[in-house]
């Protein structure tokens, strides 16, 4: 065969010859072939400089016409990309390389990096591609579900608001679970990512398993996320971005003054009521809360970004502007601006020195933004929404208030006398809550390679922020019982400075089929907050409601509170000595084995038991390296790699500077002639042996690249056994301990498992020369069963003062952390001689105070009273899987992006059930009341509205007011057009328009399935009118120069 | 490669620079405004400011903690007062105290257990600190008996609501688990710590202006004679009474009202009242008055006066202390000539479940602060309290004279006379119903409830509550009260799920029993 073909390419040569020789275009045929030898089918063949070009059949044929001397260029996904001189050539046959670009890539893996085919721990990583087309301030919302294993929480729809990220599920009960965050080599935060321009970020790397973040010692414990900025490179080239979006808020219906009245009635009747609370409700006019309460945000982003090198130095540098205005826009309803801006220099003196600079300051200013949710959704839609400013004047009885400084404007919303809601306008009438955040990160280093193999680093990295915030709150007099006759002016500055240095050596070798690269490296850092706070506040604070009068400066009188914080050493970083080193590994490309070891000494823990120590061991085998893999590594399966790893990093330090102390706090008391005493009672009695948490896991990992390529896979399994978690261990009351209300103490006792596996599919393919597309599918599963709370099981989820007051969820040993926990429903009551015939064996009632329409409850254990014991698991808050698909097409210059993600498995908490609990009078979706239980066989789902709720209903914790939360919604769909070449000295111009959260597909009751992380592991999944992600609609063009 | 050996050298230096300042960079301890227990109690000041400032703890008073509990449990639980807040829907675990549905889950009775323990846990770590402190013993015995007093008031507040608790003198390891001690031991505990008290506390006279508000003998004594008459020990509940009668520190004020002018503080009645002040800075306890006001008033709401003991009061002929205890819609307020029209919510409203709020926790309006910290003072014990245990104490003992004297200063000072014929049940009688009406919203009505037995030997309460309870049956039967009836928001059957078999103690809560690991049990019936 092979000979054939080049007896056959031979021939041509001579034909093409005689052709060349015509000036004429020419026809080109040819076949394409993968290394070994197999036709590539796919591959794109087009002629340099022109835009002419076909694709290769199923035999990898291909004939087009050129002019004589043609060069092609032929290329294909996952091969490397070749050049053909065509001069004196009709038929070519040309055989690809494959390309091992993706495993060649480097991964950052701590104070090094590496390529992907050497790693033998668990790193994902994400490129600027797959995070650049969301707009967003943080560019954490950009990477939900896109990288396996790391799950985002949605921070919710206000302005600003932060994301939460889980790597490899939960590592924590009481603490963080949130990563460490590196930024080119800076630590720079926990969880957020909000300090950095998404546009800078060159690519991502999440070190997820212990094996790989264990390098970062007890920093490291809940996963990395490693950061590196777009750096110099090349000739120098001019990014300008800009994108504008409408942010529209779902509109929910609520029910009108009718319905609402006519429920309120009916409840009323049903609850044995003599008089009904709105006797007539065909004359009541109505108020659509929610229509008045929302309308349109917007949201923008402005990028002037350079790169360039030259002769050894090299710069990047950004400038960006990013708003968003809250869905209140037309007044007070809260924005968020950030400026940011970045510079990286790099220089090279020589080839054994390098240095370079980086400085990323951000500027960030915000009005607070009010939930309204609530108040828009529970207010009374009877009450008119504004009186007038002279009715309020004439509401406040004579001589109540000075009126110094009163602004009538803010008391003009009304508020209910029946359910006590005041129209939300009152919430954006008095925000005036001011922040300014001015954050700065340097970073230096300076390298140097004084022998071959050997590279000596010093960076010394730093970070000052400065928080400040201003409040005013105006007097008002809403109503007798809702007014304030003080102006109140407060303001509070807080400073936190970080300085750390960095020591490492680097020295690779090798000898013969043997790489050896060892680190060893030393680091110190220390962290400060400072903090003053003031108030001033009194009937006559300031002389006018006017702007300029709303900071403590322009107040009189004196300062009413004033605080203030000093904390050398301040979690989450405290101070910090650590030393680390690591030895990599391989034989002939194709073993790997790596160790790492750390130790770390934190001033957050009783120096008698400083020091920590984080090992770990991993390895790697390239299957597809073997001889006996033979042949498939060019057909079916290109490469093959098994991993397998195991860490122990440290998790969360303990929560506050000097928590190994037992001490006695401040406190004052009146004495009896008006003074007071100044004195110290106990505050803490403190566990001296508390130190850091502990994360141990093996991980098991699988990647593979078949079809010519086209297929990507990663698969992973792994097993986490976070230890020696801080619990708060319950303290016999009786013993009275001081901190606390339930009186606790804080010991390393707690113990989880976390397993699950992530799932990563990659495809992607040129259909036609013109016509490109891939398909990226996630799929992250994780489940944490509590192993050992000690004397803190269980732990109770409930809220702090709420209907149902003792308890949603609970901790516990052998169960999922925050289960929902309490009563299974067996249906609702249909009759009163129903409920009485719901009897234990004596014949006593169970629930004696049921009648028809109460809930019955499921008496579990089969014994002779309805109690706590019969309370059960009831769901689980948490996702059994969350994934992501993206899928783009490129047809020549027009592309689409769709992004979906999806959530399958948890359950939440339905406050707007509970909220119906008839006594509270709170307004409702139109026809939600119409679902409870009103006759028999109306519902046997949802109680009746009917107060006293002597059988509990809405007090105790049942299944009734849980909803499954499976969903899939589109995050993403956008379009874009590239012209070529517009203009001289444009590159190209992209514009587009796009759709973020465009539409969710579930069945979900509740107003938000992607709900924001709510309080803690053990109390998760309330879906409580957090505030409601808008759908964004935007346009946007991006120009390089 | 010179300036390679530079870099190098540099980093070196870094190197050891930085490890050789890392044990001052360690060594951060606390940094809050904390100061470590192990290196206070040094002086003689610093013990005196400690004790003072423990005072704080027998009155939680945040709207919630023990403050609450005295009038949900102390009155809203018995045949005195309603929860009363029908405007707002989501008070169920106070509700299931006052219709007697509670479990052992409650959090409202949970509140009351952790608060007087951790108080207890404070006073104990106190009173360890200053045993070691180098300072003379007489100040360091005085300072002691302080906290005993104030630890013994709240052992009594335990054995009244609880039965036999486990009793804490020190501070343990986190580990430590307690059994429950018998009624009579924790009884004999806080007589031990009273009589520790009295033979060292210096007499509220002896005591300078601004020390008024300490633990005085006359307070030992007088809560010792309250333990007593708890005990049923009548020969040394009037002893012990007598003590504080004939110490000529307390009299009662000549007017009933004075005791619930707002500005009230330490005066002649008083004999141990915690201080509260209306001061945001420095932050000094405030009374959470605005509990116990209408809603229509700028108040929650809570706790209003039945319409039963307004008619006891009416029985009576005691308009006195009628208008001083109970609000009533409509009517002018006692002591507040700005306040002629009453709104306890408006009629028929379902603001609140009576119409009436007490009148002794109101703040006149034109004396509310307007930072809404309110200074009144929560008085623990008065002397009208003595005299009417020494009242009853003589009663039980038939010495019908000595009680009668008692009796009647208490209702002259309110106009009204005594038939000082009255002996046996009769007397008795009297004397209980007079503790009723002197004491009322003062948060012991439901423990004298308890305590009180009839001729038989019941608890007076059986009698009351329950299904067939006389307040339960004129509530569900008789009562054709305006507001009440009207209002069945909060039940009109209140009471009617008492159950003598269960309610004469409150459940030790659950959450106790689980941190206990079992080693508490419970009372019976919960």
């Amino acid at each position: 065969m092979k000979r054939r073909l080049l007896l056959l390419s031979l021939l041509t040569f001579f034909l093409g010859g005689s052709v060349l020789s015509q000036q004429g275009p020419v026809v080109i045929s040819g076949v394409i072939t993968a290394s070994a030898g197999t036709p590539l089918a796919g591959a794109n063949v087009a002629i340099k400089g022109e835009s002419k070009g076909v694709i290769t059949d199923d035999q990898g044929k291909f004939s087009l016409s050129a002019r004589p001397g043609a060069i092609l260029v032929v290329s294909h996904i996952g091969y490397h990309t070749k050049e053909i001189h065509t001069t004196g050539k009709t038929f070519i046959t040309e055989a690809l390389t494959i390309s091992g670009q993706e495993m060649e890539n480097a991964v950052v893996i701590g104070y090094q990096t590496a390529s992907r085919k050497s790693v033998s721990t668990s790193i994902a990583s994400v490129s600027a591609k797959d995070i650049e087309s969301y707009t967003t301030g943080n560019v954490g919302n950009a990477l939900e579900g896109k990288v396996p294993g790391l799950q985002v929480v949605s921070g919710g729809g206000l302005p600003g608001a932060q994301p939460k990220i889980l790597i490899h599920g939960l590592s924590s009960i009481n603490y963080n679970n949130n990563p460490l965050i590196i930024v080119d080599g800076v630590e720079s935060e926990f969880n957020d990512l909000n300090f950095i321009n998404p546009s800078d970020i060159a690519t991502i790397d999440v070190l997820e398993d212990a094996s790989a973040a264990a390098i970062y010692g007890a920093r490291g414990g809940q996963g990395v996320i490693v950061v590196t900025t777009k750096r110099g490179k090349g000739a120098p080239t001019i990014n300008v971005a800009g994108t504008y979006g409408i942010n529209k808020l779902p509109r929910i219906r609520l029910a009108g003054a009718q319905e609402y009245a006519g429920v309120m009635n009916q409840e009323a009747a049903v609850s044995g009521q003599r008089t009904l609370p709105f006797p007539d409700p065909s004359k009541l006019t109505s108020a659509d809360y929610w229509k008045n309460t929302f309308d349109d945000g917007h949201t923008q982003n402005y990028v002037v970004s350079a790169t360039g090198g030259h002769n050894g130095t090299s710069l990047y540098g950004s400038f960006g502007y990013y708003r968003e205005d809250a869905y209140n826009a037309t007044s007070l309803g809260g924005n968020w601006q950030k400026y940011t801006a970045r510079l990286n220099a790099d220089m090279e003196l020589n080839k054994a020195v390098k240095i370079g600079f980086s400085v990323a300051p951000r500027y960030e200013t915000w009005l607070s933004s009010p939930n309204n949710t609530y108040a828009a959704y529970s207010m009374d839609p009877t009450v008119l929404p504004f009186k007038s400013q002279d009715s309020v004047r004439k509401s406040i009885p004579n001589g109540f208030m000075d009126m110094t400084a009163f602004n009538p404007l803010y008391s003009t919303p009304n508020r209910s006398t029946y359910n006590s809601i005041t129209n939300p306008a009152f919430n954006y009438l008095t925000n005036f809550g001011k922040n300014d955040y001015f954050g700065s990160q340097y970073a230096a280093y300076l390298q140097v390679a004084p022998v071959k193999g050997l590279v000596l680093k010093t960076a010394i990295e730093g970070f000052v922020n400065v928080g400040q915030y201003n409040n005013y709150v105006p007097k008002y007099y809403l109503a007798s019982n809702g007014y304030n006759v003080n102006a109140q002016l407060s303001s509070q500055t807080t400073l936190y400075t970080r300085w750390k240095i960095t020591n490492t050596a680097n020295y690779k070798i090798t000898v013969k089929d043997h790489s050896f690269d060892l680190l060893a490296g030393q680091s110190t850092d220390k962290y400060f907050v400072k903090a003053t706070s003031a108030a001033r506040q009194g009937p006559t604070a300031i002389p006018l409601d006017d702007p300029s009068f709303q900071y403590i400066s322009a107040a009189t009188g004196t300062i009413t509170g004033g605080g203030g914080s000093y904390q050398p050493g301040a979690t989450p970083w405290g101070n910090m000595v650590s030393y680390f080193g690591s030895l990599r590994y391989n034989y002939k490309q194709k073993y790997y084995l790596a160790g790492t070891m750390r130790a770390d000494a934190s001033s957050l823990v009783n120096p008698l038991y400083r020091w920590g120590y984080f090992p770990t061991v991993s390895g790697a085998w390239i299957v597809s390296e073997e001889p006996f893999f033979g042949k498939l590594a060019d057909k079916a399966i290109n490469y093959l790699k098994l991993r397998a790893s195991w860490g122990k990093s440290g998790g969360n330090l303990p929560p506050a500077s000097g928590a190994y102390l037992t001490v006695l706090g401040a406190t004052t008391y009146p004495n009896a002639t008006g003074g007071y005493i100044q004195g110290y009672a106990p505050a803490t009695i403190a566990n001296p042996e508390i130190r850091w948490e502990i994360q141990k896991d093996y991980t098991f990992g699988l990647e593979a690249r078949a079809l010519n390529n086209k297929l990507d896979i990663t698969a992973e399994k792994f097993i986490r056994n976070p230890s020696n978690l801080l619990e708060n261990i319950t303290v016999d009351y009786i013993l009275g301990y001081p901190q606390g209300y339930y009186p606790t103490q804080l010991a390393n006792i707690g113990k989880m498992t976390t397993n699950g596996w992530d799932l990563s599919i990659g495809y992607k393919d040129n259909i036609t020369r013109k016509l490109r597309f891939s398909a990226n599918l996630t799929v992250s599963h994780s489940k944490s069963i509590v192993k050992d709370l000690g004397t803190a099981d269980p732990i109770l989820g409930h809220e702090a003062n709420d209907a149902i007051s003792t308890f949603r969820s609970r901790l516990t040993k052998g169960h999922e952390p925050g289960a929902w926990y309490g009563y299974v429903t067996d249906g609702v009551f249909q009759s009163d001689a129903e409920a009485a015939a719901y009897v234990n064996k004596n014949g006593t009632r169970l629930q004696p105070t049921a009648k028809a329409g109460d809930l019955k409850f499921r008496n579990t254990n089969g014994d002779s009273v309805l109690d706590s014991k019969d309370f059960s698991d009831l769901g689980s808050p948490w996702p059994k899987f969350t994934g992501n698909l993206t899928l783009t097409f490129n047809y020549g210059n027009f592309d689409l992006r769709a992004e979906f993600y999806g959530s399958f498995g948890a359950e939440y908490f339905q406050s707007y059930r509970l909220n119906m609990n008839p006594n509270s009078h709170l307004n409702f979706k139109s026809g939600f009341a119409d679902q409870f239980w009103h006759g028999p066989g109306t519902s046997n789902k949802f109680p009746v509205l009917r107060y006293p709720d002597q059988n509990g209903n809405f007090s105790k914790m049942s299944g009734f007011f849980l909803a499954k939360a499976d969903f899939v919604k589109c995050n993403l769909l956008q379009f874009g057009y590239t012209i070529p070449k517009w203009i001289r000295g444009v590159q190209n111009l992209r514009i587009f328009v796009a759709a973020q959260n465009l539409f969710a597909v579930t069945k979900y009751p509740g107003l938000n399935p992607d709900l924001p992380w709510y309080n803690n592991v053990g109390y998760n999944g309330v879906d409580n009118y957090q505030a409601l992600p808008s759908r964004v609609f935007l346009v946007g063009l991006n120009l390089n120069l | 490669m010179q300036r390679n050996s530079f870099f190098l050298i540099t980093g070196l230096v870094l190197l050891t620079a930085t490890t050789a300042c890392q044990k001052s960079l360690l060594t951060v301890e606390n940094n809050s405004s904390a100061v470590q227990t192990s290196e206070y109690f040094t002086t003689a000041d610093q013990c005196n400011t400690s004790t003072q400032v423990c005072y704080q703890y027998i009155d939680w008073n945040s709207w919630w903690q023990t403050f609450n509990w005295r009038y949900l449990s102390g009155e809203a639980a018995s045949d005195n007062a309603w929860i009363n807040n029908t405007y707002q829907g989501s008070h169920a675990t106070y509700n299931a105290v006052s219709e007697y549905t509670l479990d052992a889950g409650n959090d409202r009775n949970e509140a009351q257990w952790i608060q007087l323990y951790k108080a207890i846990g404070i006073f104990n770590n106190t009173i360890e600190g200053i045993q070691g402190a180098p300072i003379d013993s007489a100040s360091k015995t005085k300072f002691i008996a302080e906290l005993k007093f104030l630890r013994s008031w709240s052992y009594f507040d335990l054995v009244r609501n609880y039965g036999g608790v486990p009793i804490v003198l020190k501070t343990y390891p986190a580990n430590t688990h307690l059994p429950r001690n018998s009624v009579n031991e924790v009884y004999d505990q806080v007589i031990t710590d009273l009589n520790a008290a009295i033979a060292v506390l210096p007499r509220k006279s002896a005591y300078a202006a601004s020390d008024k508000f300490r633990a005085s003998s006359g307070a030992a004594q007088a809560l010792l004679a309250k333990v007593y008459l708890y005990k049923e020990d009548w020969a040394n509940a009037e002893a012990a009474a007598l003590q504080v009668i004939n110490s000529g520190d307390y009299q009662l004020e000549t007017s009933f009202g004075k005791l619930w002018d707002y500005a009230y503080k330490n005066g002649q009645e008083s004999i141990f009242e915690v201080q509260n002040a209306s001061s945001q800075n420095p932050a000094l306890p405030a009374s959470a008055l605005y509990m116990m006001n209408a809603v229509a008033d700028g108040g929650w709401g809570y706790y209003g006066p039945t319409s039963d003991l307004e008619n006891a009061y009416l029985t009576a002929g005691d308009s006195i202390r009628r208008v001083w205890t109970i609000n009533r819609q409509g009517r002018p307020v006692a002591g507040d000539p700005n306040n002629t029209n009453f709104n306890a919510g408006g009629y028929p409203a379902n603001q609140s479940k009576s119409g009436r709020f007490p009148r002794k926790w109101y703040v006149p309006k034109a004396q509310r602060p307007a930072n809404n910290l309110f200074s009144r003072d929560d008085i623990i014990l008065r002397f009208a309290d003595v005299l009417l245990i020494h009242a009853e104490a003589c009663a039980m003992q038939n010495k019908p004279g000595d009680a009668l004297a008692s009796l009647q200063k208490v209702r002259s000072r309110v106009g009204l006379t005594t038939d000082m014929s009255l002996s046996g049940w009769d007397l008795i009688t009297a004397v209980r119903n007079e503790r009723r009406l002197e004491l009322a919203f003062e948060g012991d009505r439901l423990y004298d409830l308890r305590r009180w037995k009839d001729q038989s030997g019941t608890p007076v309460i059986n009698s009351i509550l329950g299904p067939n309870g006389s307040f339960v049956r004129y509530n569900t039967q008789t009562s054709t009260d305006i507001f009440e009836t009207h209002n069945t928001i909060e039940p009109q059957n209140k009471g009617a799920h008492f159950n003598p078999a269960i309610h004469l103690l409150w459940p030790i809560p659950t959450s106790e029993i689980v941190a206990s690991g079992s080693v508490l049990k419970q009372n019976p019936g919960y």
